[in-house]
């Protein structure tokens, strides 16, 4: 009994050695890929949090594996309990000046990760790397003043809507997908030219322009005033900024190279600061 | 506990001093993590930049949107899609000859009618000091450059027409003087591979529009300067006659509509759409003339009037 006991210890000991040891070695790497890649942890307090993990785990071991004095044992507990405030406090400060901002899609695939300067008001949207670690990709239109409001549109986009500095709406859509073969660019508004419906709306899409007809209001887009967003999404924008979001539904057949029409679903998504379902529309 | 005598000393050691090396480490990292400068943006974008220039370059804009076959006329090349822009094919020919000659129009889209864009037949007419056409059947795997007309000079209007898979038509007119210029028609029975040319009316006025509707049937619309009259030719023997049509015109509509478009058939008779020409401003310019023909376009009886944008 006494020898499983001492077993069981033994390995919960080398466990949280390993452990301890597997995250310092992440640690010294985030140093060699944040230089050679250009890249930084998904979250900036992800480091810290690491750090108190990795000690924790140290101390765990050591207290597995060594009978240890009372005042040995005391400063030991004593040196990790410092460590582990001051890495609380810099986790902290560090929030304070970079707010992360990461929303995870409904099922867990895809990451969303913003990271707004606070004294700026600057926020830069980030591509995931290895689930870990993140790239700046993009600068988002205008300074943000409200907190961001995220929606999952499909499992592959999402769109983050925020109020500026001067009160107007922007939209910026992140896209993590494809409905092609994944190498080829293609023009969203091409492919889903035609007449579209939905509950209560009405939408054409034409060589013109796009024309939305909601709630027994039509509004009229022209093409220069579209902007795409990835292969998945493009954003339609009036005289006070981006009004409607438009994206291509999971399943959606693009044009194939028998140019057979394209299949499928969009969905329309009005930009605003209020919660607003999005529109599922169909041929 | 398990490491505490004897041997157990030399690991208590190995162990404690492991420890401190990762505390120690870790006290480090956490100092040059405060230290370390944020990545800007445009540093790490200055690497990715070239990557995105180069899908911004290939992603080329499809002039006619929505069409079976689009093209675009980007970075100096003609390039045709059969996807909707998703896969480009490149036409081998040099982009400013498309548009030679007496032309001022547009050069962001082709020469209205100086192509032929069909799945099984593609082809586009082009001219150095010969009228060319760069024509395919297989969709742009094999391109065939053949010369329907040697020194030809100043070419002006240009039409290429495949009606279908054998019988196609060439109409170019050229060597412009003021009012005055000849017209040419070749024709083909071969899709396209050898090129007949056939006789055109005996007019030496500007060409507006000519063209086949069948393979026995062509028209030639004369009269692009001040016309007075619809100067329409037509040949029901594929080009080897032509007579001048005639309109029985209302004496109300004499003066009005002056210039035929090209007739076309709604199965039972042809029918033809006279506009008002240039200068036209009867009833703001748009309104045209409605006639209709049975025996073959030789005369043409007035029907009414049409709005414009009911014209086909």
């Amino acid at each position: 009994m006494k020898s499983n006991n001492s077993r069981l210890v033994m390995l919960l000991g080398w466990l949280a050695l390993l452990g301890a040891m597997g995250l310092f070695c992440l640690q010294a790497g985030y140093f060699l890929i944040h230089h050679r890649y250009q890249v930084e942890y998904v979250d900036n307090r992800l480091f810290y949090f690491i750090n108190i993990l990795a000690v924790i785990l140290l101390l765990i071991s050591l207290l597995l594996f060594l009978r240890l004095s009372g005042k040995v044992r005391g400063l030991i507990i004593g040196i990790v309990v410092v460590f582990i405030i001051v890495n609380v406090a810099l986790m902290q400060l560090s929030q304070q000046h970079i707010q992360n901002i990461i929303s995870l899609s409904p099922n867990l695939e895809n990451t969303l990760v913003i990271k707004q300067d606070q004294e700026q008001r600057e926020a830069i949207y980030y591509r995931t790397q290895y689930y870990l670690f993140a790239r700046p990709h993009q600068r988002l239109p205008k300074q943000a003043e409200s907190q961001y409001k995220i929606d999952w549109l499909t499992e592959d986009v999402v769109a983050v809507t925020y109020q500026t500095m001067t009160d107007s709406i922007e939209q910026f859509v992140g896209t993590y997908g494809d409905r092609g073969d994944g190498i080829s660019y293609y023009e969203v508004g091409v492919q889903i030219q035609g007449e579209w419906a939905g509950e209560e709306t009405h939408v054409n899409v034409g060589s013109e322009g796009i024309q939305i007809d909601y709630q027994q209001q039509s509004e009229w887009f022209e093409w220069n005033d579209v902007v795409q967003f990835g292969t998945l999404a493009i954003v339609l924008s009036n005289q006070d900024g981006p009004a409607w979001t438009i994206v291509l539904n999971e399943g959606y057949q693009i044009y194939d190279a028998e140019n057979n029409p394209p299949e499928g679903e969009i969905t329309l998504y009005q930009v605003t600061m209020e919660e607003h379902p999005p529109i599922i529309l169909k041929r | 506990m398990l490491i505490y005598n004897g041997k157990g000393d030399v690991v208590k050691k190995i162990l404690l001093s492991l420890s401190l090396l990762i505390l120690s480490g870790l006290t480090i990292g956490l100092i040059l993590y405060e230290q370390l400068e944020p990545l800007y943006l445009e540093q790490v974008n200055q690497s990715q930049e070239d990557e995105i220039n180069q899908e911004e370059a290939s992603a080329l804009n499809p002039v006619n949107h929505g069409d079976p076959i689009v093209y675009s006329l980007e970075n100096d090349e003609l390039n045709l899609s059969f996807n909707q822009g998703i896969d480009w094919v490149p036409v081998p020919v040099e982009t400013n000859l498309l548009f030679s000659g007496d032309y001022n129009g547009s050069k962001q889209e082709l020469i209205d009618n100086s192509y032929v864009l069909e799945q099984n037949y593609l082809a586009f007419l082009y001219a150095d000091h010969n009228v060319r056409l760069m024509q395919t059947r297989d969709k742009g795997e094999t391109w065939e450059p053949i010369v329907i007309i040697e020194d030809f000079p100043g070419i002006r209007f240009r039409k290429v027409d495949m009606l279908n898979d054998s019988f196609g038509y060439v109409i170019v007119t050229g060597d412009r003087t003021m009012s005055s210029e000849g017209t040419l028609i070749y024709v083909t029975d071969d899709q396209g591979e050898s090129w007949s040319k056939v006789n055109s009316a005996e007019t030496t006025r500007l060409l507006y529009d000519g063209g086949f509707i069948d393979e026995q049937t062509g028209f030639l619309s004369y009269g692009t300067i001040n016309p007075e009259q619809p100067d329409l030719f037509v040949t029901n023997d594929r080009g080897e006659t032509w007579n001048q049509a005639v309109f029985q015109t209302p004496e109300a509509y004499q003066d009005i509509f002056v210039t035929a478009e090209m007739p076309f058939s709604d199965e039972e008779q042809l029918i033809i759409h006279v506009n008002q020409g240039p200068n036209g401003d009867y009833q703001g310019g748009l309104v045209k003339g409605k006639y209709t023909s049975d025996d073959h376009g030789q005369t043409w009886e007035f029907v009414g009037e049409v709005a414009g944008d009911e014209v086909q």
